[in-house]
């Protein structure tokens, strides 16, 4: 470009700004300020726009976090549940088995304890049986009238040949009312404890009835003997015992029952 | 979610209550786990109410203020008198009703209200609605009353879409049921009704109360028929040896110290076998069969009509009765679901439909396949040394232990071969050979020297085989595993080896049979692996087909074979699918 013609262009531009004079400016000022605002204006509608989709948004995830969470919780107490039904069957699953195995030793228990209340054997299975001639009764018998005539005088042979006389005298009952004694303390250290009943009055919840027996000495309805033990475990009925129970005799011309056949 | 409906199985002796929950039947156990309440009702000396075990156990000190057996008089116009006061029999039911639904809500937590309850196939409508009367005293809305041989019905299959007529067997502890049922489009329908009011289990008991204390006066000169103790064990003693020769031939009864005979102890030791049991109640099952008969008759059937029987009730454990019933109607019963507690089960089915609930039969784990031994008897009229005796049956629920008594053929014989199979054809060699043992040195008797073969089957399918010579006790063990999944090929080849080798044949050499034999392993395969998963009718198809696919393959018979695979082919489609 030549000097010539920049000249020209700076004189046009110069009687320009001459031609738009101190009024002209601010409109010009102002038209600016316009555009600013009204791009200010777009950009805060475009700028809530966009707070309201991500304010949507956020609340979309928000009841997504919430839903999970249900969910999570729901699922935590479905599993809690779920574990406590689990683990109140397994109690009870054990218990039974439990329950199972401990009837099973008080039922042996039993046979111990008739076997302590049987009467005496007169020969134990280990000492010799006297010798077998036709008089041996006899002999026992005199034999039997000399140890209460002259008592611990007795030689230890003779002793061997005679009937035991009490609890200390049959070492064999003495063995078994130990391991009898021995069994009571292993089953209440594991709290089955028997229940006692003789002399009380008869409680259905405890016992049965087996047999009743008119009994003028004791009163009506207490229970006279037990004839199977029963036993709690932890403060539950483990097995109910069988009991006679003494009642006064029946009033006469009364048949009314409860069964009907 | 729809209300929750129990169902009840009103007694005469004993009463259930069931519900229906992750899809199975469950019977409802009071707090001490009991989920059998004897039906009895009391007043206690205090003027308490008791029910069940307590008011049985006041019952023989105070008749008066106890009722049983009320049932017997449901729909009756009498009133029953309790403590002095008097009430109805369904006011009495009732109370029994009550028991039973705060039993329910104590073990699931909430209040029940709806019920359907179960009664006797031969009960009136005056009978109906004082049952259902019953449950409304105890407060309960009743959904439906039910018969009991429909809800035994709905245990084992609880869709009923097929057509069937079934013989419900119902003997219980005092009272003998029978039933023809009919079952179609999901209805189901009893056609006649037979049976006995005092018949029952209790009565085998006393059969063999009554042979001890014979036995006790024969060999040891005792009378102990007075003595209360002595007696409620002898009682006690019966009751188990009955159970036991459920399972045993014989049955040891030992109670030492049970009574004094000349100032010294004696003990009560016999044995029973299950010959001489079956001998001392045999009346009483002929007598169920011959009201069997009744009632076929008065639905105009016979007994080749019948497609199915179902066991009911605790004393139908007894083989004998399985037996009678096999010969009389040529079919198995089925008695897989606990029979003293299958109608209460049924019960809670039909509350669970009427509900909405999508329902099943109740699955029980069996065994597929029968197990047992090979011996000398006769098959189709001649000797023959490999007739197959089964000893665990088909649809046994496992765990499972069952014995048998066999006898030596030859005098001193000192040796016996036991082999073990699994299948149902009644010449063993058919059948698949699981295992074999000898027992040697067995003690020089004449023939007839007794051999017991006991079968202990658990749940991971491990049979335990035990053989001991009775008399000595001499016994020798093999453990047999995953015995209900056995049908491999080298057994099938040893079976068709056997076959062949009985015909004088030579075992063809595998050629273009053998694509087809790849394809039937595949089947099978496929098949056992549906086995635990299908229903009990599906089980015994596959079962069926497996085993006809077996036997095909082991005669050589392609047609049969071919027949037999395209029908598994159809079945597995279907299941699979």
């Amino acid at each position: 470009m030549d000097q010539a013609t920049k000249d020209a262009l700076l004189d046009r531009f110069r009687s320009y700004l001459e031609g738009l004079g101190d009024d002209a400016e601010e409109p010009a000022h102002l038209d600016g300020e316009t555009a600013d605002l009204h791009s200010v204006f777009v950009e805060i509608a475009a700028l809530r726009n966009e707070a309201r989709a991500q304010s949507r948004l956020t609340k979309e995830a928000f009841d997504q976090f919430r839903g999970v969470f249900d969910t999570l919780r729901a699922n935590g107490a479905a599993l809690e549940r779920e574990l406590g039904e689990a683990k109140a069957r397994e109690k009870e699953q054990s218990r039974a088995l439990l329950r199972s195995l401990l009837l099973d030793i008080v039922d042996i228990r039993d046979r111990l304890a008739a076997a302590v209340e049987s009467p005496p054997s007169a020969a134990p299975r280990s000492r010799r049986l006297p010798p077998p001639t036709p008089d041996a009764e006899d002999q026992m018998h005199r034999l039997g009238e000399k140890r209460a005539k002259t008592p611990g005088k007795l030689s230890a042979w003779l002793r061997r040949w005679l009937p035991p006389e009490t609890e200390e005298d049959d070492p064999w009952r003495e063995g078994l009312a130990m391991t009898l004694r021995r069994l009571d303390q292993v089953l209440a250290a594991r709290r089955v404890l028997p229940i006692a009943l003789v002399g009380k009055p008869f409680q259905p919840a405890l016992a049965r009835a087996v047999s009743v027996v008119e009994d003028e000495t004791a009163a009506d309805g207490v229970v006279t003997v037990v004839l199977r033990m029963g036993f709690t475990f932890e403060e539950e009925v483990l097995r109910p015992a069988e009991v006679t129970v003494a009642k006064r005799p029946p009033i006469a011309g009364r048949s009314d029952q409860g069964e009907y056949r | 979610m729809s209300e929750e409906i129990v169902g009840i199985d009103l007694g005469t002796t004993n009463s259930e209550i069931a519900i229906y929950r992750n899809g199975r039947p469950e019977v409802l156990a009071d707090r001490n786990g009991r989920v059998i309440l004897p039906s009895v009702v009391g007043i206690d000396e205090s003027g308490e109410l008791l029910v069940g075990e307590e008011a049985r156990n006041q019952y023989a000190l105070y008749p008066e203020r106890t009722v049983r057996s009320i049932k017997r008089l449901m729909g009756a116009d009498k009133t029953v008198r309790l403590a002095d006061k008097d009430y109805k029999p369904q006011e009495i039911s009732a109370i029994i009703l009550k028991r039973l639904k705060e039993i329910a809500e104590a073990k699931l937590g909430r209040a029940l209200r709806k019920a359907v309850i179960t009664v006797p196939a031969f009960f009136s409508d005056a009978q109906r609605q004082a049952t259902r009367e019953a449950g409304e005293i105890a407060g309960f809305e009743v959904a439906r009353i039910i018969n009991e041989p429909t809800a035994a019905a709905l245990v084992y299959e609880a869709a009923q879409h097929q057509r069937k007529r079934i013989l419900v067997y119902d003997l219980g502890g005092g009272t003998f049921d029978v039933s023809v049922v009919r079952v179609e489009e999901g209805v189901v329908e009893v056609i006649s009704s037979h049976g006995n009011n005092h018949l029952g289990g209790d009565d085998f008991d006393h059969k063999i109360v009554e042979h001890i204390l014979e036995h006790l006066k024969l060999k040891q000169a005792l009378d102990v028929s007075g003595d209360a103790r002595a007696m409620a064990r002898i009682q006690r003693a019966a009751e188990a040896a009955k159970k036991q020769l459920s399972d045993e031939p014989y049955a040891r009864i030992e109670e030492e110290y049970i009574a004094e005979s000349e100032g010294k102890p004696a003990h009560l030791a016999l044995e029973l076998s299950r010959l001489d049991y079956e001998e001392m109640i045999s009346h009483f099952v002929e007598e169920t069969l011959s009201a069997i008969h009744a009632a076929l008759e008065s639905a105009s059937m016979t007994s080749s009509q019948i497609d199915e029987i179902l066991l009911v009730g605790g004393a139908t454990r007894t083989p004998m009765i399985r037996r009678r019933l096999h010969e009389v109607f040529g079919i198995e019963a089925r008695g897989e679901v606990d029979p003293d507690l299958c109608v209460a089960m049924g019960a809670s089915i039909q509350g669970a439909a009427i509900a909405g609930e999508e329902v099943s039969a109740v699955l029980v784990d069996v065994t597929p396949y029968s197990f047992g031994t090979s011996a000398l008897s006769e098959l189709n009229g001649e000797l023959y040394p490999y007739c197959y005796v089964p000893i665990i049956k088909r649809n046994t629920p496992i765990p499972v232990r069952k014995s048998d008594a066999f006898q030596t053929v030859r005098d001193n014989q000192e040796c016996v071969e036991i082999h073990i199979y699994q299948g149902e054809h009644e010449d063993a060699l058919e059948n698949i050979e699981i295992g074999e043992f000898r027992v040697e040195g067995l003690s020089k008797a004449p023939a007839g020297n007794l051999i017991l073969i006991d079968l202990s089957l658990d749940r991971d399918g491990i049979l335990h085989v035990s053989a001991k010579e009775k008399a000595t006790g001499l016994e020798r063990t093999i453990t047999i595993d995953k015995a209900t999944s056995r049908l491999e090929k080298d057994a099938l080849d040893s079976a068709r080896e056997r076959i062949n080798a009985l015909f004088g044949e030579e075992t063809p050499a595998p050629g273009e049979d053998a694509a087809i034999e790849g394809e039937a392993e595949g089947l099978i395969a496929r098949a056992r692996a549906l086995l635990d998963t299908a229903t009990a009718e599906d089980r015994d198809e596959l079962v069926d087909l497996i085993e006809s696919i077996g036997e095909a393959q082991a005669t050589g018979d392609a047609a049969a074979a071919a027949e037999a695979i395209d029908r598994l082919t159809d079945l597995l489609f279907y299941l699979e699918s």
